[in-house]
């Protein structure tokens, strides 16, 4: 028997989100008021026992030396994913693991590293790793009054229409030092609440004083692009390359390098609208 | 001007997915984990690299079977890029390959040299290497994995990284 299984642990609970069975047990109940917003929303409870990942979050207290903070401890499984005496830290890797995790265990969905928005009964959807500049991008949507849908992931379901996988907005601080979280209505947009199919793949990437000056590139270039960006592809190409044909199948797709998300929000929103008349 | 050699072709390379769009065609190859976009002229040459069809037998099957009429000297351009990209199992013999840009152009014509077909090739990342980058506290290998760019003795710590406006 494992060390950890041989804990007391004062709460388990379980639930599923795009078919992956997440399991979660504390030794500390005050913990699960602060882990419960950090689960995916519309997630749903699970009776049964058996997960597909099992979190353990353990809270070190040293009982005899009060004045000094506890010691978080986060595991998947058997691994040890945090250690930190900061609470925000261990929900943010929280947060990152499950999410993750979801991203790439899901069938039959195909997750992309994309922000999404939905802007009039369809998708945008831009592709891109960390620091690309997604979640600036997503941000200006929503001011602008698109629906919000991720700025992490894009969960593509086998007909290639995106759903939403919304999640507080991380918006980054200058240093990076500290991730702010950030709900739509925040910023004015609202959540999207069903799939959409996806018009627009925006493959962009902030780069100083460049302006935004888009090309529109074939369908391959697009489905290229997703693939960069897709924790899935590695596992099941097969089913990931068929999806992403049905996602460019009616999209275009747009790419340049940008410079202020507003000057790239507004070409887009512009572009959409001439092609909808 | 020298006229081409019509060598040896090596087959294409076997193990891949295919997909096919409506103007072009998608290869994940499992192994080397490329990911290649093939205009439907350069997959119709892909797949006509057998092992036995030389540059001279590849043009002719592509007019006669394809109705495409493709200079030789384009179809090697193809087949070097295809040989780069991995999507045969051999080289294309050093001959063939050592075309300068200079001599290309001059060979194909600046026009065509503007639009030769080509192939655009990906590597699919790991699904870590896709997901975010990890937030402070988080055990990792490298720099790169943390937010804060920072990864000392196996954990993310806080630091500074570029900023995105």
């Amino acid at each position: 028997m494992k060390k950890l299984d041989r804990q007391v642990w004062a709460i388990q609970l379980a639930f599923v989100s795009f078919g992956v069975r997440i399991g979660i047990r504390l030794n500390d109940p005050v913990i699960l008021a602060q882990i419960m917003p950090c689960l995916p929303r519309g997630c749903k409870s699970l009776e049964r026992a058996d997960v597909d990942r099992l979190y353990s979050i353990f809270v070190a207290k040293d009982r005899w030396r009060r004045n000094i903070q506890g010691l978080y401890l986060l595991f998947a499984d058997m691994r040890n994913i945090a250690r930190t005496q900061n609470v925000a830290i261990m929900l943010d890797a929280f947060e990152s693991d499950v999410n993750a995790f979801i991203a790439q265990h899901a069938r039959p969905w195909s997750f992309v590293h994309a922000g999404v928005v939905g802007w009039k009964g369809s998708a945008i959807v831009v592709p891109g790793r960390s620091f690309s500049g997604k979640t600036t991008l997503v941000s200006e949507f929503l001011r602008s009054g698109a629906e919000y849908f991720s700025d992490e992931f894009a969960a593509f379901d086998p007909d290639g229409d995106v759903h939403p996988f919304p999640r507080h907005l991380c918006v980054r601080q200058e240093a990076a030092q500290q991730r702010t979280r950030v709900t739509p209505e925040q910023l004015g947009g609202r959540l999207a609440k069903t799939a959409f199919p996806v018009k627009l793949v925006v493959i962009t990437e902030y780069k100083k004083n460049a302006h935004w000056r888009p090309q529109t590139s074939s369908p391959g270039i697009g489905v290229l692009a997703l693939l960069a960006n897709s924790l899935s592809a590695r596992r099941a190409p097969v089913r990931t390359l068929a999806t992403f044909e049905h996602v460019v199948r009616q999209s275009h797709v747009l790419t340049g390098e940008r410079g202020e998300a507003s000057e790239a929000v507004g070409s887009v929103l512009e572009w959409l609208g001439e092609r909808s008349k | 001007m020298k006229p081409l050699p019509l060598r040896f072709v090596p087959p294409k390379a076997k193990s891949g997915v295919v997909q096919k769009l409506s103007e072009e065609v998608l290869i994940y190859d499992p192994v080397s984990h490329g990911a290649h976009c093939l205009t439907n002229t350069v997959a119709a040459i892909w797949g006509l690299c057998d092992g036995k069809n030389n540059v001279g037998d590849i043009t002719s099957r592509l007019d006669n079977d394809f109705h495409l009429v493709v200079d030789a000297k384009i179809v090697l351009m193809v087949l070097e890029q295809l040989s780069s990209a991995g999507l045969l199992t051999g080289q294309i013999e050093p001959e063939l390959a050592q075309l300068s840009r200079r001599q290309a152009v001059r060979w194909i014509g600046e026009i065509a040299a503007l639009t030769l077909p080509f192939v655009v090739s990906v590597i699919v990342p790991t699904p870590s290497e896709a997901a975010s980058c990890l937030p402070n506290g988080a055990p990792c290998s490298r720099n790169s994995d943390c937010c804060s760019n920072l990864c000392i003795l196996g954990r993310c710590l806080l630091g500074a990284r570029k900023k995105v406006p």
